[in-house]
């Protein structure tokens, strides 16, 4: 039972990975990602632990993909037709596959060697079922990991600051011609 | 799980979903009579006694009407958008508890579907997620007034998400828990609203927003967008956002009386089985709230939305959770 759900979803997960980058209409892409967001979401369910499941359908699902939607749709993006990344030409973006590809199979046969050597399988922990609770993660985002995760508040607020100037160095001319008061808020 | 337990759980859900339609298609016909008697009109009363058959009407009218798919539309995305806006917001009903509990053939029936202890976060991503309904009907019309509404709404979705995310948080921390169960056994002696008035406040405001309520309902203003997002629909996939529309309408009101009005506990004695009939009471008087707010208030205009979910709001609800922090350090 659990195994053909597992495996439903895996199937699910990596149909909607390859349908992102096969796709050449961004909005089918973004949604594809959504796809494969929310099968994950079902998997952490099904590794008990139900808080970070529905967290990965708020903040990933509904919100970061939801901003991206948003702005293919802003900038009204349809197919890509010219076949232009970052103005490489065919050949380099080939390359680039090759070598990305590469070094993600070098990651996972490591991965599962390590596993092999040390006889350490993916299983979940034991108490996995009292580890997944809002209340116990809490505690150890705010005891145990305390300095990491203000770290990563503090990275993620750099990136924030880091938006606002590149929009306001891009954005001095365009402030008359989007309008005003709603753009800047 | 043992075999009556599949039954049960199978057949809560079938009760769950006709409750809910039910529940909505008699809440069109109440919202028009409503608003008709605040505005000093009849409202409809040609179908049946007091046109009480009147959603039946409506049924079969947009059951049997064809759907139109514009030429220039993205065929896929136009006929999964309603679809997308309706599930999630009938998925919301899994979690919500509709009463304590009664006793039916010998045994205890929780009057909820699942009791899962992110329940209300569940909710939230819900909510979160029928947003892609709405602006994909929006995108996929190729239509330029259902494109501004479809982008009006997720602006707007997306500001005011936060900020009803936020407002619910002093509730949770008051009880120590997400799930809609515990947060409503955390105020059988007082309600939630007496501790968190400014988080009760905020909820509703943001929630209305959310769901696109008047004062809120910027995407399908008349007299500039024709009719917003859906402007290009018709039939059964315009009933589907219509429907949708009306069970988020539903679904909000009845959190806020979760959260914020005690439930089903009332302050004298009652037997538990009357337990959904006072839940149902208070989802009454919320739904009625909006009705009459959406007779009375006008629209705001786009940017004093903006800059009222941003400015105003958003401080204020982290403001409520910082100051019940305080509280709640300082009483222990």
């Amino acid at each position: 039972m659990a195994l053909v759900a597992f495996l439903l979803l895996s199937l699910v997960a990596i149909a909607g990975a390859l349908l992102v980058v096969m796709n050449r209409s961004p909005i089918y892409s973004a949604l594809s990602l959504v796809g494969v967001f929310a099968a994950t979401a079902v998997l952490y369910l099904m590794l008990s632990a139900p808080f970070l499941a529905v967290l990965q359908i708020l903040v990933y699902a509904g919100a970061i993909m939801v901003l991206f939607v948003f702005v293919i749709m802003l900038l009204s993006l349809r197919e890509d037709e010219s076949g232009e990344l970052f103005g490489l030409p065919t050949g380099m973006r080939r390359l680039t596959a090759v070598v990305l590809s590469g070094l993600l199979l070098a990651q996972f046969a490591f991965l599962g060697g390590t596993m092999v050597v040390t006889g350490k399988t993916g299983t979940p922990p034991a108490d996995g079922e009292a580890l997944g609770t809002a209340v116990a993660l809490g505690e150890r985002l705010y005891q145990a990991y305390l300095v990491p995760f203000q770290m990563v508040g503090i990275l993620l607020l750099v990136a924030i600051v880091g938006a606002v100037a590149i929009t306001r160095r891009h954005g001095r001319g365009l402030e008359g011609h989007m309008g005003g008061e709603e753009e800047q808020a | 799980m043992s075999l009556d337990l599949w039954i049960e759980v199978i057949l809560k859900c079938v009760v769950v979903f006709f409750i809910v339609l039910t529940i909505v298609a008699y809440l069109v016909l109440v919202e028009r009579k409503v608003l008709a008697a605040m505005q000093s009109r009849v409202g409809p009363n040609r179908v049946g006694p007091q046109g009480l058959l009147q959603p039946a009407a409506d049924a079969v009218k947009l059951m049997t009407k064809e759907t139109v798919v514009p030429e220039e539309a993205d065929r896929n995305l136009f006929l999964m958008a309603p679809v997308v806006s309706l599930v999630p917001a009938l998925l919301a009903y899994s979690v919500i508890p509709l009463g304590s509990h009664i006793n039916l053939f010998g045994r205890e029936i929780q009057l909820h579907v699942t009791d899962i202890n992110v329940a209300l976060l569940f909710i939230l991503a819900m909510s979160s997620i029928g947003v892609y309904g709405i602006f994909l009907g929006g995108w996929s019309s190729n239509n330029k007034y259902a494109l501004m509404g479809g982008i009006r709404s997720s602006a707007q979705m997306i500001s005011y998400e936060l900020s009803m995310g936020m407002s619910v948080i002093g509730v949770i921390m008051l009880a120590g828990s997400f799930s809609l169960v515990d947060i409503v056994n955390a105020q059988s002696s007082i309600p939630f609203v007496v501790y968190q008035p400014v988080g009760f406040v905020l909820f509703w405001i943001a929630a209305m927003a959310e769901i696109n309520r008047t004062p809120f309902d910027l995407p399908e203003a008349e007299p500039e967008l024709v009719a917003g997002y859906h402007t290009e629909y018709s039939g059964m996939r315009f009933a589907m956002y219509f429907l949708g529309e009306y069970a988020n309408l539903v679904t909000v009101c009845t959190i806020g009386a979760l959260l914020f009005l005690g439930g089903w506990h009332v302050p004298w004695p009652a037997p538990t089985w009357m337990s959904p009939l006072w839940l149902a009471l208070k989802v009454a008087a919320l739904i009625f709230f909006a009705i009459w707010t959406r007779g009375t208030l006008p629209r705001f205009r786009f940017d004093q939305l903006m800059a009222f979910g941003w400015k105003v709001l958003l401080p204020v609800a982290l403001l409520n959770i910082f100051v019940t922090a305080l509280v709640m350090v300082l009483v222990d």
